[in-house]
């Protein structure tokens, strides 16, 4: 909680990539960092992680960025301590209501300063109890590589990850029949991409993810400097994997917004880390309240990706705007000329 | 609505007295254009908008003011592009609309071969002269078809505006109308101001520079009204040319509002196909591939060519300029109302 604290001074930018590391420094408590989690559930994840860096990185102004992080250093350490007083020796799961489609909805509500958040996560942490029973003999997949490559040419690109889990086959199959589980891939788009909430919902429609959200900023005109970040949240059904043999590849349609302007002409874009998760629940019995549980997929950080994307330069701007009024002042003399002269 | 643009584009030629083979042929050059109908297949509200204004035309041609009036307030409410054609309207629906049977009497098509004939008796008419009395002019104006007209679709507009507004409040009034004050185009199209906008979106932009790219658009606007506003077709079809190449932002979806004006005034250019009439369309297509071939190396092979789209877009607005020149340099200028002299002529008389 103190590092979190002290990241507030930072411009936004930065305090997302500090936060991003203030995360899993103070993080995993028992859970082996940089990892793939321990197949016999021993990791077990603090509540607030998918949630908390979004809203981090979210938010601009300095104030709000203050209010925010206090907010959530007061939630962590909450949460934390009674992490520690369930964690003695129990599995410790995190948990969400099936109402909420979606994990990373608290980055949109950040977006719009509804700290209302708040209550929804203390909400989601006085359930552990329900959440604890999930936990127990439990045999939850774990990852054994990821890849993530930004393959294409000019604006529009490709994110594809290639995604090994490290059970063996048949122990996926044994959970995969008594339990529905889906992979969440929250990546947070870099200022300057975007992606295209209507071409995400075809993939949908044509099943291809079991359903995918973008959130945040999803103009599609307008150039970096002028519009905000955005996250993209993708479900991907584990039934459907049992044909790939549990290594799923899983392609994200991305966009280049017009850059700010710079002098070499390129401006490079720097993908994060995304998060991967895995949700499950029991498929028979539905307890009653409906409870997902999260496991987050420890992975060694995917090697980073750069988007160059081409960009205007500053110089041109004087012969720019000269010549663009003077050829139009030009060919409107020319057509009203030919206008008066004609007979 | 293409389909419908098609009919209407016959009829009023038909109107007009154009023979049945000329008529074909102007008629194919709407539903046959490969510009056209890629746009209206790809899905796309333009033919709504022009099928509503050729509707207007044969309205207008009919004697049919309120119609007419009811038709414009809502395409406009619909569209706001076609606000540049209110002065036209309201110039044709002046002092000379109506004849003496209440109806305004169309100017009927004359064949080249009719004309050399009738070349003593002027039956072509000037463009109207710049310098006309101003006073009689303007109070020429003021009739009871222009009040009307005005007034009532004037009243249209508001009307379904007010109505989308109790519906969906200030959204509907950001999105439809308030947007197109403040919107800036930065990303690259066939317009010449797209780089400028794009240099300047981080500082915005000063009054003087939006003065400077409004003003040759309204200056062009006004000299075609005010020298061509009584053939109106051919006055609606140069005001959308003109209109699209010196806009802030020029999609290929715009050149359809042209392009269903284009066949009512193909019987009435001196043009031929061969060559005048093949160049400027070579002209015109080789210009946009050129534009095209560049915004592709940007868009889809990440190639900085800024500089080099930018000038492609100018030389697309002069092929523009040049394409409007040859147009109204081969143009026989016919107005579209005649108001008969005498009792027995067929004379279109001088006008104004």
């Amino acid at each position: 909680a103190a590092q979190i604290a002290s990241t507030e001074e930072n411009p936004a930018r930065e305090a997302v990539a500090v936060r991003t590391h203030a995360r899993r420094a103070s993080g995993y408590s028992g859970g082996p960092r940089g990892r793939p989690a321990n197949p016999s559930g021993r990791a077990s994840l603090p509540a607030p992680l998918p949630l908390f860096s979004p809203i981090s990185m979210a938010v601009g102004s300095g104030p709000c960025l203050l209010a925010v992080a206090l907010l959530a250093a007061a939630w962590i350490s909450d949460a934390s301590s009674s992490d520690k007083q369930a964690h003695s020796n129990q599995q410790y799961v995190n948990c969400m209501p099936c109402s909420r489609t979606y994990v990373a909805d608290a980055y949109a509500d950040a977006l719009t300063s509804q700290l209302s958040q708040h209550h929804d996560l203390t909400e989601v942490s006085d359930t552990t109890d329900l959440c604890k029973g999930l936990a127990d003999e439990l045999d939850v997949p774990t990852l054994s590589e990821v890849n993530r490559q930004l393959v294409g040419e000019g604006s529009h690109r490709r994110l594809i990850y290639s995604v090994k889990f490290g059970n063996f086959k048949d122990a996926m199959i044994q959970f995969l029949d008594g339990y529905d589980a889906n992979l969440v891939i929250i990546e947070k788009l870099p200022s300057g991409v975007f992606a295209d909430p209507f071409e995400l919902q075809h993939f949908v429609e044509r099943k291809v993810f079991l359903d995918v959200a973008v959130f945040g900023d999803t103009n599609l005109e307008l150039p970096s400097a002028l519009s905000n970040r955005s996250a993209v949240e993708i479900h991907f059904d584990l039934k459907t994997s049992t044909s790939m043999d549990y290594n799923l590849v899983i392609e994200l349609p991305l966009h280049a917004r017009y850059p700010p302007l710079d002098a070499s002409g390129y401006a490079t874009v720097e993908f994060g880390s995304p998060d991967l998760l895995l949700r499950y629940r029991r498929k028979e019995t539905h307890p009653d309240p409906c409870m997902w549980a999260f496991q987050n997929l420890h992975v060694t950080p995917v090697e980073k990706a750069a988007w160059r994307i081409p960009c205007g330069d500053e110089a041109h701007t004087g012969f720019v705007s000269s010549l663009t009024f003077i050829s139009a002042l030009v060919c409107s003399m020319s057509i009203v000329l030919a206008a008066s002269l004609t007979t | 609505a293409d389909l419908l643009v098609g009919v209407f584009i016959d009829d009023i030629l038909e109107l007009r007295g154009v023979p049945a083979r000329t008529r074909i042929w102007c008629v194919v050059a709407w539903l046959f254009n490969p510009f056209t109908f890629t746009i209206g297949t790809r899905g796309n509200c333009e033919p709504v908008v022009c099928a509503a204004m050729l509707w207007i035309l044969i309205c207008l041609m009919k004697g049919r003011v309120l119609q007419a009036a009811f038709w414009y307030g809502l395409i406009v409410h619909f569209r706001i592009y076609p606000i540049i054609y209110a002065i036209p309207f309201v110039i044709v629906l002046g002092k000379n609309y109506a004849g003496p049977a209440g109806r305004p009497v169309l100017t009927q098509w004359i064949s080249k071969q009719q004309l050399q004939s009738n070349k003593g008796r002027e039956n072509v008419e000037e463009p109207t002269s710049l310098l006309a009395n101003l006073w009689n002019f303007l109070s020429s104006l003021i009739t009871r078809d222009t009040i009307l007209f005005g007034l009532f679709s004037g009243s249209m507009f508001f009307a379904w505006t007010g109505i989308f507004f109790y519906l969906y409040g200030w959204e509907f009034l950001n999105e439809a109308l308030l947007y197109h004050l403040t919107r800036t185009d930065p990303r690259h199209n066939f317009s010449i101001y797209f780089y400028h906008i794009y240099l300047h979106h981080q500082q915005g932009f000063s009054s003087i520079q939006r003065l400077a790219s409004f003003l040759p658009q309204l200056i062009v606007q006004l000299a075609l009204i005010v020298r061509f506003s009584r053939d109106l077709p051919f006055c609606m079809f140069l005001q959308t040319v003109a209109f699209v190449a010196f806009n802030k932002v020029m999609t290929a979806q715009y050149f359809v509002w042209f392009f269903c004006l284009l066949p009512l005034i193909l019987p009435w250019t001196g043009m031929k196909l061969r060559w005048k009439g093949l160049a400027c369309a070579l002209v015109w297509m080789g210009s946009q591939l050129h534009w095209l071939m560049w915004a592709y190396l940007l868009e889809f092979k990440g190639r900085n060519v800024f500089v080099q789209l930018w000038a492609a877009g100018i030389v697309f607005l002069a092929a523009n300029t040049f394409v409007m020149i040859m147009v109204i340099r081969h143009h026989r200028h016919t107005p579209l109302f005649s108001v008969p002299v005498g009792p027995g002529t067929k004379i279109a008389a001088k006008k104004d």
